[in-house]
């Protein structure tokens, strides 16, 4: 039943999907109301069948409907709820289906609140969104069918691939992540819309930073909560290893990011309208390209799914995105002429052009790094990797330059400033510089590096928290008003500038996390036996016994460990390591600690199964809570910046003139 | 000015798309065999039966080494073929088994179930696995009668696999 | 995002043997975990190739001849860290490459835009920042 349902509803939304294509492109051409009338119905009822095929694989996978092929692969009678459910995506199938559902909402979203606005750019915008949903939901409905009806029905199925299993964060982060990857489908039908026009009004611009905000904000969470999963899962003390995977999702957010940026120049001087609209095209090219990395087997990762036949399909399609994508950059671009210029090399503007060439040589870089494996087996045939020792002396340097830039940028006026002004504004940032460098020194950091970039973070966090607040202080200064309604007063006035500035803080924060982190964490490895004790960093820490828990789908052995400060008991941890039935090596479960701004974290290597040996990794790493602090830090700026305007304000403002 | 920048624009992406083809025609787990022609890294085991053998005692006829575990699923595919070319190759070729990460009352229950013709070594510190060059089991190497390596199996080895080996090698002899 | 990843691992002290142990162990990829430093990798196989370097170095090897050790038997591939040869090359040279050609090209383009004239138009307010904040204040 639930094999017959689904498929009927996928190859319902491909036919939706490619009906808009087809009726969105004519209609776009020649500018017929009709025709886009039935291209937004045609994106609502892909939506719907791809949200209702969703919900069919999700009740097949709770009824433990076996004759599902997918349910088949991963569903487990002996798997918790929360497992099952998680298991839609945590596999290769499903997460294509899932894809697919969330690139309906996303189309059915977008249709939605562009429902009387922008005509002369929809057709074309939701045409090219549909022909991505149309290539995704072929996929679900061939080469990567989920719903195929199996027989003989297997009486049971071997659960989802343990290492997904462990850990509740396995709930939000790939959503989030997909949520992020998925969405920039949106600002590219936005972009390919305005170059087919030949046009990018000023009424245009305003979605395509909107809805490439949005799927920005879920990246950049879902960048983050990787990390997280990585660190709360993997035991090995760490949450970024330059991985492919992880390389993918890196990669269109720093297109992404520099999109951000350009576009506030774009606005402002009216130039860069191509480049900024090339951004935006790349970001979409890089997603695809990530998913395909994760997905074809090419690359090698502790993340990557199992080797399926989408990939051939998957690069036949990156191949004509890309294609068209430049071909429509090299045939159209010339279209969107500059209308103003830049006046002094030392000027908001040139910080914000720096700022991007940072963002596209980081970006470049890192796909130089990701592909080039590949690159030397075809021309030499020898295999090289290319790892973290790499990455980081490439990006370490372009990173600083990055939070050196944040401090800068917002300092320098628009237009064309007076060189000794702009220096006298310095003062105070530098000041802060050089205060954090020496409070950091008398505090023991030693190393020039770490000490150099809690100087720069503290450079940015003064220029950021002054651009904050100085608003609001010129507005009590000349209208009189408290600190608190002064200050509201200026966020509301300018949301967008106030939640970017919350998201520097959040990166600053983040910066700041990893330096302090990565320098300063300090492993000690122990083999013990029960009552004996070793030392990391300031804390004892006591083996007292082993323990077996036996659940349905895992046995897990535990170490309960003691930990003192000194004689105090601080506390009590038990990192643990889960035998799945089909799987020798265990994964672990490492125990993490915070102390104050501390972690401890603690590995389990080994155990005798009667608990009379272990073997621990202990690691005490400072400031990592605080790259999770970031994440409700870039939540909070995201929504800032997206929070509409009052309707009334907008609604005075003649369409194609307004500005958030 | 327009059709130099598709020119442009395809000399970029072509190579791109060639190299993303290009890595569909690899594995992506593959280690490379660096031990190809070089001699053969020497090593003395304990048996199970409680023995020592050395490599370099065995010069003169190929020797045939086969890492394994009791652990290890896809091992179970070739133990009957390893043991039947053991049988089959008798006193011209040498095979070992070298246990990789395993504890030897595991492997001496597999053994009882599963019989060998052929020795099997312990190798408890992983050391001669590491002196091979192994990512994973199970993995059989060729060495020949002058202690030379000259072939590698990653993965299950299929016994027409093991035969050309061993043809090529005796028939030239 | 994480670009400060693992700062100053690598020239960590060199008297503790333990650390000069760790720095090699993060240049070498575990073959059984794909893509993680044997230093980092909890996987039987990682621990025991930093067993088999920290027996090498007791014997008194240096740096190069363990990771060569590790080479010879594992190729380039074992690197995590790869050698500046041949085509590798481009991989070190083409980010700083580019980044000067940005560079360049910025500043020829900043060039073209500001006006030839360099009259040295006298900004509008005496203090440029608080004259941005003034704007922003009414709008």
């Amino acid at each position: 039943m639930h094999s017959l349902l689904g498929q009927a509803a996928v190859l319902l939304a491909l036919l939706a999907a490619s009906f808009g294509v087809v009726v969105g492109y004519i209609g776009g051409a020649r500018q017929s109301l009709r025709l886009l009338n039935l291209t937004e119905r045609a994106a609502y009822l892909f939506a719907g069948a791809m949200v209702f095929a969703n919900v069919v694989m999700m009740r097949a996978l709770l009824a433990h409907d076996f004759e599902v092929k997918y349910v088949a692969q991963v569903g487990s009678r002996a798997s918790p709820t929360w497992v099952t459910i998680v298991s839609l995506w945590s596999s290769l199938e499903g997460s294509i289906l899932f894809w697919g559902a969330i690139l309906g909402v996303y189309v059915a979203a977008f249709t939605y609140f562009n429902r009387q606005a922008y005509r002369e750019y929809m057709a074309y915008a939701l045409a090219t969104i549909l022909f991505v949903a149309a290539f995704f939901t072929l996929l679900v409905a061939g080469v990567a069918n989920p719903f195929t009806a199996i027989s003989p029905i297997p009486p049971d199925g071997p659960g989802p691939n343990p290492l997904l299993q462990n850990h509740l964060l396995m709930v939000i982060h790939p959503p989030s992540l997909y949520l992020g990857y998925v969405g920039m489908t949106v600002p590219f039908g936005i972009a390919v819309a305005a170059l087919l026009r030949g046009r990018l009004s000023e009424g245009w611009l305003k979605p395509l930073r909107r809805w490439t905000m949005i799927p920005w904000t879920f990246l950049s969470i879902g960048i983050v909560l990787g990390g997280w999963w990585a660190y709360e899962v993997l035991g090995w003390g760490g949450y970024w290893a330059w991985d492919p995977v992880e390389n993918a999702s890196l990669l269109p957010w720093l297109a992404a990011t520099g999109y951000l940026h350009s576009t506030v120049v774009q606005e402002r001087r009216r130039i860069l309208k191509a480049w900024t609209l090339s951004l935006v095209l790349g970001a979409f090219l890089l997603t695809i390209l990530g998913t395909f990395m994760t997905r074809s087997g090419v690359f090698n990762s502790v993340h990557s799914f199992t080797q399926s036949p989408i990939g051939p399909v998957f690069l036949a399609f990156l191949a004509i995105v890309m294609i068209g994508s430049i071909g429509l950059l090299v045939g159209r671009a010339h279209l969107l002429e500059s209308e103003g210029r830049i006046e002094a090399v030392l000027s908001r503007e040139s910080a914000f052009l720096l700022n991007n060439l940072i963002f596209v040589v980081l970006t470049f870089t890192v796909l130089l790094g990701t592909v080039f494996p590949l690159v030397t087996e075809a021309v030499r045939g020898t295999q090289v990797s290319v790892g973290e020792p790499y990455f980081n002396r490439m990006a370490v340097p372009i990173g600083l330059l990055m939070v050196f830039m944040m401090g800068v940028g917002p300092v320098l006026p628009w237009g064309k400033p007076q060189s000794s002004e702009v220096f006298r504004s310095f003062a105070v940032p530098l000041a802060a510089l050089v205060v954090v460098m020496v409070a950091c020194f008398a505090f023991g950091v030693r190393e020039w590096l770490t000490l150099f970039t809690f100087g720069l973070c503290g450079f940015a966090m003064a220029v950021t928290l002054r651009e904050m607040v100085a608003p609001a202080r010129e507005r009590r200064k000349r209208r009189q008003e408290g600190f608190v309604s002064a200050l509201a007063g200026s966020i509301a006035a300018n949301r967008r500038r106030f939640g970017g500035y919350v998201v520097h803080i959040a990166v600053i924060v983040i910066v700041a996390a990893v330096s302090a982190s990565a320098t300063y964490k300090a492993t000690v490895e122990a083999s013990l036996s029960p009552g004996d004790s070793f030392r990391v960093g300031k804390y004892t820490l006591t083996y007292d016994r082993g323990g077996l828990k036996k659940q349905e789908h895992r046995d897990t052995v535990l170490a309960h460990m003691t930990v003192k400060d000194g004689d105090k008991i601080v506390g009590y941890m038990a990192p643990a390591l889960n035998y799945y039935d089909r799987q020798r090596e265990p994964i672990g479960t490492p125990d993490v600690f915070t102390i104050g701004q501390n972690d401890l974290y603690l590995s389990l290597l080994s155990m005798e199964r009667d608990g009379s040996r272990i073997g621990v990794r202990a690691f005490t790493i400072p400031l990592v809570v605080w790259l999770w602090y970031a994440i409700p830090l870039l939540a909070a700026g995201s929504l800032i910046a997206l929070w509409p305007k009052r309707r009334t304000q907008t609604a005075t403002l003649p369409e194609g003139a307004a500005t958030t | 000015m327009k059709w130099r920048n598709v020119v442009i624009a395809a000399l970029i992406l072509l190579p791109i798309i060639g190299l993303l083809a290009f890595g569909f025609g690899r594995d992506p787990h593959a280690v490379p065999f660096a031990l190809r022609d070089k001699p053969a890294p020497d090593f003395t085991l304990h048996t199970l039966s409680g023995g020592t053998m050395k490599l370099s005692e065995m010069r003169g006829k190929p020797v045939v080494i086969n890492f394994w575990a009791s652990w290890c699923e896809p091992c179970k595919y070739e133990h009957d073929m390893l043991q039947q070319a053991s049988s089959y190759y008798g006193e011209t070729v040498q095979f070992i088994g070298i246990v990789y990460q395993d504890t030897e009352e595991a492997v001496r229950g597999y053994l009882q179930k599963h019989a060998s013709v052929y020795p099997h070594l312990l190798d408890p510190t992983t050391s001669v696995a590491i002196d091979y060059g192994i990512s994973g089991v199970p993995e059989t190497y060729l060495v020949d009668k002058d202690g030379v390596v000259r072939e590698k199996s990653p993965g299950v080895i299929s016994g027409k696999e093991l035969r050309r080996w061993l043809d090529n090698r005796l028939g030239g002899s | 995002m994480s670009f400060l990843v693992a700062l100053l691992l690598v020239a960590a002290d060199p008297v503790s043997a333990e650390a000069e142990a760790h720095a090699i162990g993060q240049r070498l990829r575990c073959p059984v975990c794909q893509g993680m430093p044997i230093s980092e990798s909890p996987s039987e196989m990682a621990q025991a190739m930093m067993g088999k370097v920290r027996e090498m170095q007791a014997e008194g090897k240096s740096r190069e001849q363990i990771i060569d050790y590790f080479t010879q038997r594992y190729g380039d591939w074992v690197l995590l860290d790869p050698r500046k040869e041949g085509v590798l090359i481009f991989l070190w040279a083409l980010p700083p490459v580019a980044l000067l050609v940005g560079l360049i090209v910025l500043r020829r383009y900043t060039k073209r835009q500001a006006p030839a004239k360099a009259t040295r138009v006298a900004a509008v307010a005496a203090d440029p920042y608080l004259d941005a904040v003034r704007r922003e204040v009414e709008q």
